[in-house]
């Protein structure tokens, strides 16, 4: 494998690993909360990995990544914030 | 032809500092990303709504889905080889690392499909399933069902690359900008595999 | 092919058809890639459509207003919904719905942003065309047949979807819970969805060409205000509607597939228990307003860029604070997508939750508030010029302030409590994504009409319109608010059995049907003039407002490519008026720095 392409199967590596991290988790017998924190952590480090090697973000203008990442991710994430807690109050009967 | 009437249209007032045709793939990208975003909200608002949930020990065979991700991940790194490949012209590269990636696509399909089969046969279905939580089902095969078109899609996407790279009519561009697609569905498994089958 | 020789070889290709090579009527006209004349089609097809939406808009007032007076002439031409002369509930609330539906989607966004965007983009950044006219192409034709589907829905058994624009389940996921709930909603579905597939085209092409095809020199701080509002709008509209489309496809699965998404356990329908259960209506609800709210921003942010751009050249002042306002347009963007909860108050959201939602929609008011006086301001001391279209933009600003007056009781969690599914929140909307949108179309029409036909439309004949237009939607949408006040809800298809409204029935709907008369009979003179302005001869010189912006450069009508062999460099900003180093009180944006001093 020449130079170039061995960053490329760096970030490979360490995607396995944060897999396999995720999925020895799961099996263990971890309180839930903090599974699903280290979960979610695991999740955003892919996530990152992905767009910022793999997707090249790192080459490109800052200003890209601050776009793509703001909105997917912010409108992404208040999508979440104000749906899901109303998912919780019919759970609890409120409607 | 004059050259100035070209400087119109490839002005230097590019904001992103990309070419338009990458600069659409990214706006395109973006709204792809908000729709599975508003499959993934609406899938974790019916989790907060639903009083119990399957639990995804019993239902999916997680060594399975491990494997599954595995062939994903690869297949996204074969592709970005292939991306660093074309930018500097390294054809031969190219054409094996596409390849490569049709290949992983295709098998992650078909073992998508296994999966699929695999609860069809414990009568898990899109409308209703032995736990009686018919949210489980209309989720799990909607987001999943959706993510595996994307694949589809991205390996017909590469199929069409690859047979341009064999005439060598394929430009470092085109590449990018399949392999962009491809890492963004990819980008999507990550989400998913983490969502629904482990939290 | 490197992306420079792929430009120039689209020149290349642009400049021979623009020498002579004529294509064909079909290629010319009908199936063409160039923007002019998409942009063309864009704008007569939603005043076709705005031509159907006041017809059902019509026919909603005449039942409202003589809700137990028979129409025997109706029932010839209607002789299912208008059984016995008398109008059936269920083609109501069809119409009520179908009226929203092409009134939004198919008049205002297509008129606004599809209609002038594309007309102008290309033509006031400097480029030939599109980043990609081919798919400028597809997303006209496939808008078509969105509106043939969503005109077809009326004749389908059962009429067409009757669970208002917003589609809430499970009115609109039940088959069986309406009429309108089977085949009608289906195809609104289909229609909608082909909307959004054409505005995701053509959104992604606005941007890619704001972006990347701007001409030498014109910087994203020279741009024109209404490129700005364009390139914001199609920015909110990219973002909000893919989380629509998803719950448009889980809306399609829960209609066709038993799957219950949107449905709650225990729900009889027509006397039946329906076997789904464990969805929600309310996520429907976020789902669309995260969509719906921003959208009323992606109609309302072009209209007030035209505003501003006509503004400008009639009273001989640069825009007030440009900067300003291209900031507050951001700000404005940024706080719409971020609101949506403001239309779901009285759904039982947590008064937390609410209190969010209620801050966010009071703070939208400051950036809005901060547009309209630089609106003001840009008129302060300026030498005005009084022509129909700086009089529609004029109109603009005050449509933009009552609805805006409307929208501070209605943003109030509080307020909005009393007020939800009132005939106040019709008034208040219709002058905002009514009004506002609909001035600001027609003074882009009068403004831009002469670049687009060569041809000025007449000046009295468009006053007696403009006339006829602002003061009957007072009175139309004016009286509304007030009706809303004393308690008349809305989508209601009879309200005289409602004995505390006894002593409003008598009097506000007619009031407010009379003005409606009245307007109809004022756009009767815009389609007069219209007329007779196409009759006419070509009247219009290339500049005939004497205005800076870049469109103005090109002949008009601009031949395809727009520009001639040589295309345009921008050394200036948008609005350089009241210049007194210049022998014309404008300087141009193409005007070379060398030649201004020269001139003085």
């Amino acid at each position: 494998m020449q130079d170039i392409y061995k960053p490329l199967w760096r970030t490979w590596a360490i995607l396995l690993s944060l897999t396999a991290v995720m999925v020895l988790v799961d099996v263990m017998e971890l309180p839930r909360q903090l599974m699903v924190l280290v979960l979610l952590g695991a999740m955003a480090a892919k996530v990152f990995l992905i767009g910022f090697e793999f997707m090249d973000l790192k080459r490109e203008k800052w200003i890209v990544g601050v776009v793509v990442t703001f909105s997917i991710l912010f409108f992404g994430a208040f999508l979440f914030a104000f749906i899901v807690p109303d998912g919780f109050a019919v759970l609890a009967g409120g409607r | 032809m004059s050259s100035h009437s070209a400087e119109a249209l490839t002005s230097d007032a590019t904001f992103l500092g990309m070419s338009w045709r990458k600069t659409m793939m990214w706006v395109f990208i973006i709204t792809d990303g908000l729709l599975f975003a508003g499959f993934l909200a609406s899938y974790g608002f019916a989790r907060a709504a639903a009083p119990e949930w399957p639990d995804a020990h019993e239902v999916f065979h997680l060594w399975f889905i491990s494997l599954m991700t595995f062939v994903l991940i690869s297949s996204s790194a074969t592709m970005a080889t292939a991306v660093a490949a074309a930018k500097r012209g390294d054809h031969a590269t190219v054409k094996k690392m596409i390849l490569a990636t049709i290949v992983g696509g295709t098998v992650f399909l078909g073992m998508q499909a296994v999966e699929w089969n695999a609860l069809f046969a414990q009568s898990v279905t899109l409308s209703s399933n032995p736990w009686g939580v018919a949210a489980f089902g209309n989720y799990f095969f909607t987001i999943t069902g959706f993510h595996g078109t994307h694949v589809l899609s991205g390996v017909i996407i590469l199929a069409v690359v690859w047979l341009k790279a064999r005439s060598g009519r394929a430009n470092a561009e085109g590449v990018e900008m399949a392999g962009l697609y491809w890492h963004f569905v990819d980008l999507v498994w990550v989400f998913v595999f983490t969502l629904f089958y482990l939290i | 092919m490197s992306e420079e020789a792929m430009a120039t070889s689209n020149e290349a290709e642009l400049l021979e058809t623009s020498e002579g090579h004529e294509l064909g009527f079909i290629r010319k006209y009908v199936f063409s890639t160039d923007h002019k004349v998409i942009g063309i089609q864009y704008w007569f097809t939603a005043g076709v459509m705005g031509l159907v939406g006041a017809l059902l808009a019509g026919l909603i007032r005449m039942q409202l207003t003589w809700p137990t007076t028979p129409f025997p002439f109706l029932e010839k031409i209607f002789p299912v919904a208008y059984a016995g002369g008398f109008m059936s509930p269920e083609f109501y609330t069809s119409l009520v719905t179908m009226h929203g539906t092409i009134m939004i989607f198919f008049f205002v966004s297509l008129g606004l942003v599809a209609g002038f965007g594309n007309y102008l983009i290309p033509l006031m950044v400097g480029a030939r065309d599109m980043a990609f006219p081919a798919l400028n192409m597809l997303s006209y034709w496939t808008v078509v047949p969105a509106i043939l589907i969503a005109g077809a829905s009326f004749f389908v058994e059962g009429g067409a979807a009757a669970s208002g624009w917003t589609a809430y389940p499970p009115l609109s996921a039940v088959p069986s819970a309406s009429p309108g709930s089977g085949t009608g909603q289906t195809l609104w579905l289909i229609s909608v969805a082909l909307f959004i597939v054409s505005f995701t085209m053509g959104g992604l092409n606005y941007v890619t060409t704001i972006f990347n095809l701007r001409a030498k020199g014109m910087s994203l701080m020279r741009m024109p205000l209404t490129i700005w509002s364009l390139l914001i709008a199609s920015i909110i509209g990219l973002l909000a509607f893919p989380p629509l489309t998803a719950a448009a496809i889980l809306l399609l699965l829960d209609r066709h597939f038993g799957t219950s998404f949107y449905l709650p356990e225990g729900l009889y329908i027509a006397g039946e228990l329906i076997p789904n259960g464990g969805g929600s209506p309310l996520l429907w609800q976020h789902l669309f307003w995260f969509l719906g709210h921003p959208e009323v921003y992606v109609l309302i942010l072009p209209a007030l860029g035209i505003t501003f751009e006509v503004l400008v050249p009639f009273a001989r002042r640069p825009a007030f604070g440009y900067r300003t306002t291209v900031w507050c347009l951001v700000a404005i963007a940024g706080l719409s997508m971020v609101v949506w909860g403001h239309h779901m108050f009285t759904s039982g959201m947590n008064p937390l939750v609410g209190e969010f939602f209620s801050i966010g929609t009071l703070l939208i008011t400051i950036p809005s508030t901060v547009i309209g006086v630089n609106m003001i301001a840009t008129l302060w001391g300026g030498k005005l010029r009084l022509t129909t279209a700086a009089m529609f933009a004029i109109g603009t600003i005050c449509f933009f302030g009552v609805g805006g007056f409307g929208g501070l009781f209605l943003g109030n969690a509080a307020a909005d409590i009393q007020l939800h599914d009132t005939a106040f929140v019709v008034g208040h909307f219709h002058f905002m994504i009514g009004g506002v949108t609909f001035l600001g179309l027609l003074a882009g029409s009068y403004y831009w009409f002469p670049k687009m036909f060569g041809r000025v439309l007449n000046e009295t004949l468009g006053k007696l319109h403009f006339w006829l237009t602002v003061v009957p939607f007072y009175g139309v949408f004016g009286t509304m608010h007030f009706y809303g006040l004393a308690g008349a809800p809305r989508r209601y298809y009879n309200l005289t059995q409602y004995g505390y409204l006894d002593s409003v029935n008598g009097w506000m709907p007619l009031v407010t049907t009379s003005f409606a008369a009245a307007m109809v009979v004022g756009q009767c003179f815009f389609l007069l003039n219209l007329t007779k302005t196409f009759l006419g001869k070509r009247n219009a010189d290339n500049n005939p407002w004497e205005a800076t912006t870049l469109e103005w450069a090109a002949a008009s009508p601009p031949p395809h490519g727009n520009w001639g062999p040589e295309a345009p460099v921008v050394h200036r900003g948008p609005y350089e008026y009241g210049n007194s180093d210049a022998d014309e009180d404008y300087v141009h944006q193409c005007v070379p720095p060398e030649r201004v001093i020269a001139l003085s």
